[in-house]
C-alpha cells in the first residue's frame, strides 16, 4: 500500500517521478532532496507516460511560484505547503492548481499586461525568462550526459552543475543547465507558447536565489547623493585609527574622509559602499539618498524604509559591533533585530508589500522595515 | 596565483581567523579558493543544538566587503530561520550587510541565531508553526536532528 502511494511523488530537483524514501522526512531516492510532491490522484494509472508530465505540468506547477513571487503571496504560501509533506489539505491544493492551467493562463495574461506598465519589472522580468530559455537550449545540446548522482544535494555540486551567471549591471542572465526531462516534450509544444517552456527544471530556485544574491543594490539603502559626499569632510588623522572598512591602521597624519556621525575612513575605501548605500559602514547613519536614478516608487518605499531605519538604527547597530567587540559573551545580548524583507522588493518594484512573501512568505506579515507602515500601500495602478 | 588578487583585507581576516578563531567556530579557507570557506560552528550550550558540529560553507563574492559573504549550512538543520537548502535568515547578510561587519561577525551572528531562534521571521514556515504552537516539542524535533546529523564526524 505503501509502494502504490509511493509510485506517485514527483521529485523537483530532478524534474521526474520517483518511488521516494520513506524516512523521518520524505526523500527524493535519487537526490535526498525533500522537494518532492504527491503527485495529484489520479486514481490507477502511476505508469503516466512522460509526456502528461511535459510542460503543461510545469506550467501548473511553476505558475504559482512565479505568480506568488510577483505579488500573490498567497498562492505561493500555498505551494510553500505542499513542499512539505503535511499531507491534509495539499492534495486539494495540488488539485486546484493542476486543474487549474486556464486561469493561471489568464493570471499571467494580465500579470504580464500590468507589468508592462513598468519598464523597469518588465525587462528584468523579460531578461530573466529569456535566461531561463537560454539555459533549456543550452541544455538540450548536453543532455546526454544528465548525471545526477550526487549523494549529497545539499552540496555545492549542484551550484556547479547549474550555473547561473547575472550580470549585475545590467541583469543580463546565462543559465547552463544539464536537465533533461521536458526537452521532447517542448519540442511539441508551441514554441513561443507557454510559460511551462520556461519553468522546468530546479535552475528557477537557484537562479532566484541569484537574482536576491548577485546585486549589492538591491538590498537596504540607496546610493548616497553626490553632493552629500562630495561635501564629507577631509580630516588628518592624528591618533591611532583602524579604517573599518579595510581593516588598516590609519597612517598619523594621513588623510581620511569623515562622516557626519563623526566615523572616519580611506576615501578609496568609503565613497566606493556610498555608490552603493548612504550608510555609515559602522553607525548607519544616514547621507542624503540619491533617488534620482530609481522611479518614483522605489524611492518612496526607501524612503519609508529610511524613516523606519532612523527610528531604530540605535538597537540594529548594537548588535554587528558588540558581536565583534564582546565575542561570545555579548552573543545572546539584545539588541538584535532579525528583519528580513523580501530581496524581491525592489527588483520587482512596480508591487510592493504583498509580493514580500516570495521565498519565505510569512515574514510578509512580520516587522521587516519593507514592511514598515505605509510601505505596503499597493500602486500597481499608478 | 589566486591569493595575489586577494584583497589585503581577506588576508588579514583570514590570518586572523586562523590565528585567533572565535570560541566554537572554525573557518578556514579552501586550498584552491582562499575565498570559499569551510566552517564548522559548534551548537550553543544550552541551545537546542548543543553538543551538534554543524557545517557551513561560507563565500566571499568579489564585491565584498561592499557585499556580504554568502553563508549556508551544510549540515541539516531544524531551525524556523534556516531553510532545507541551508540557507539562512539573517538581516546582516542581506539589506544590513555593512563592509564594517567581517566573516567573523558573520558567523558569531549565525551562533548567536542556532541560541535564538526566531519564529516571528521565520523562513521555514513550518518549523516555525511548530516552534510557536508547541515549542517544547520543536525543541526536541531540533535535538533529535542535532543527534541524527550533527553528531561529530
Amino acid at each position: 500500500m505503501e509502494e502504490a502511494m509511493a509510485a506517485r511523488y514527483w521529485c523537483y530537483m530532478c524534474s521526474q517521478m520517483v518511488n521516494p524514501v520513506m524516512e523521518v522526512e520524505i526523500k527524493c531516492p535519487f537526490c535526498q532532496s525533500g522537494f518532492i510532491e504527491e503527485m495529484s490522484s489520479s486514481t490507477g494509472d502511476t505508469q503516466v507516460p512522460d509526456s502528461e508530465f511535459g510542460s503543461d505540468r510545469a506550467l501548473s506547477l511553476w505558475a504559482p511560484i512565479l505568480l506568488g513571487m510577483m505579488g500573490n503571496s498567497r498562492r505561493r504560501r500555498r505551494l510553500r505547503r505542499m513542499e512539505y509533506e503535511e499531507g491534509e489539505d495539499d492534495n486539494d491544493d495540488g488539485e486546484a492548481n493542476l486543474g487549474g492551467e486556464t486561469e493561471f493562463e489568464h493570471e499571467i495574461e494580465s500579470f504580464i499586461r500590468r507589468r508592462r506598465r513598468s519598464r523597469r519589472s518588465s525587462a528584468t522580468i523579460l531578461q530573466l525568462l529569456q535566461g531561463i530559455r537560454a539555459g533549456i537550449l543550452a541544455s538540450e545540446s548536453e543532455n546526454s550526459e544528465g548525471d545526477r548522482d550526487g549523494e549529497r544535494d545539499r552540496d555545492r555540486d549542484r551550484d556547479r552543475e547549474r550555473v547561473i551567471l547575472i550580470n549585475p549591471f545590467n541583469q543580463n542572465i546565462i543559465v547552463q543547465g544539464s536537465y533533461d526531462s521536458n526537452n521532447d516534450e517542448n519540442q511539441n509544444q508551441n514554441p513561443i507558447g507557454s510559460f511551462g517552456d520556461y519553468f522546468i527544471g530546479p535552475g528557477l530556485d537557484l537562479l532566484l536565489q541569484h537574482l536576491a544574491d548577485n546585486d549589492p543594490n538591491r538590498y537596504g539603502t540607496l546610493p548616497a547623493q553626490k553632493e552629500a559626499v562630495e561635501a564629507l569632510l577631509t580630516v588628518i588623522i592624528k591618533e591611532p585609527l583602524q579604517c573599518s572598512v579595510c581593516l588598516d591602521d590609519f597612517e598619523i597624519g594621513s588623510k581620511a574622509r569623515e562622516m557626519p556621525c563623526k566615523h572616519k575612513f580611506h576615501s578609496g575605501c568609503l565613497l566606493p559602499w556610498l555608490e552603493l548605500h548612504s550608510s555609515c559602514p559602522v553607525c548607519r547613519h544616514q547621507l542624503p539618498a540619491d533617488e534620482s536614478k530609481l522611479d518614483s516608487e522605489r524611492a518612496r518605499n526607501s524612503s519609508d524604509r529610511r524613516e523606519f531605519e532612523n527610528t531604530n538604527s540605535e538597537s540594529n547597530i548594537s548588535h554587528g559591533i558588540s558581536v565583534e567587540e564582546g565575542d561570545s559573551e555579548e552573543r545572546s545580548g539584545n539588541g538584535r533585530s532579525f528583519s528580513f524583507p523580501w530581496p524581491f522588493n525592489s527588483l520587482f518594484s512596480s508591487s510592493s508589500g504583498s509580493q514580500s512573501g516570495g521565498n519565505h512568505p510569512s515574514s510578509a506579515a512580520s516587522s521587516s522595515p519593507a514592511n514598515a507602515p505605509g510601505s505596503t500601500s499597493q500602486t500597481d495602478e499608478n | 596565483m589566486a591569493s595575489s588578487n586577494l584583497p589585503r583585507r581577506i588576508i588579514k581576516e583570514t590570518q586572523r581567523l586562523l590565528s585567533e578563531p572565535a570560541p566554537g567556530i572554525s573557518a578556514s579557507p579552501s586550498e584552491d579558493n582562499m575565498r570559499y570557506f569551510n566552517v564548522m560552528i559548534l551548537g550553543p550550550t544550552q541551545s537546542p543544538y548543543e553538543g551538534g558540529v554543524f557545517k557551513l560553507e561560507l563565500f566571499l563574492p568579489e564585491e565584498y566587503p561592499m557585499a556580504a559573504p554568502k553563508v549556508r549550512f551544510l549540515t541539516k538543520i531544524y531551525h524556523p530561520n534556516i531553510d532545507k537548502l541551508g540557507r539562512i535568515c539573517l538581516d546582516i547578510l542581506k539589506d544590513k550587510w555593512s563592509p564594517a561587519l567581517q566573516i567573523r561577525t558573520v558567523l558569531l551572528s549565525i551562533q548567536a541565531l542556532l541560541s535564538a531562534p526566531n519564529p516571528d521571521d521565520p523562513l521555514s514556515e513550518n518549523i516555525a508553526k511548530h516552534w510557536k504552537t508547541n515549542e517544547a516539542e520543536a525543541v526536541e524535533t531540533a535535538k533529535e536532528w542535532t543527534r541524527l546529523y550533527a553528531s561529530g564526524a
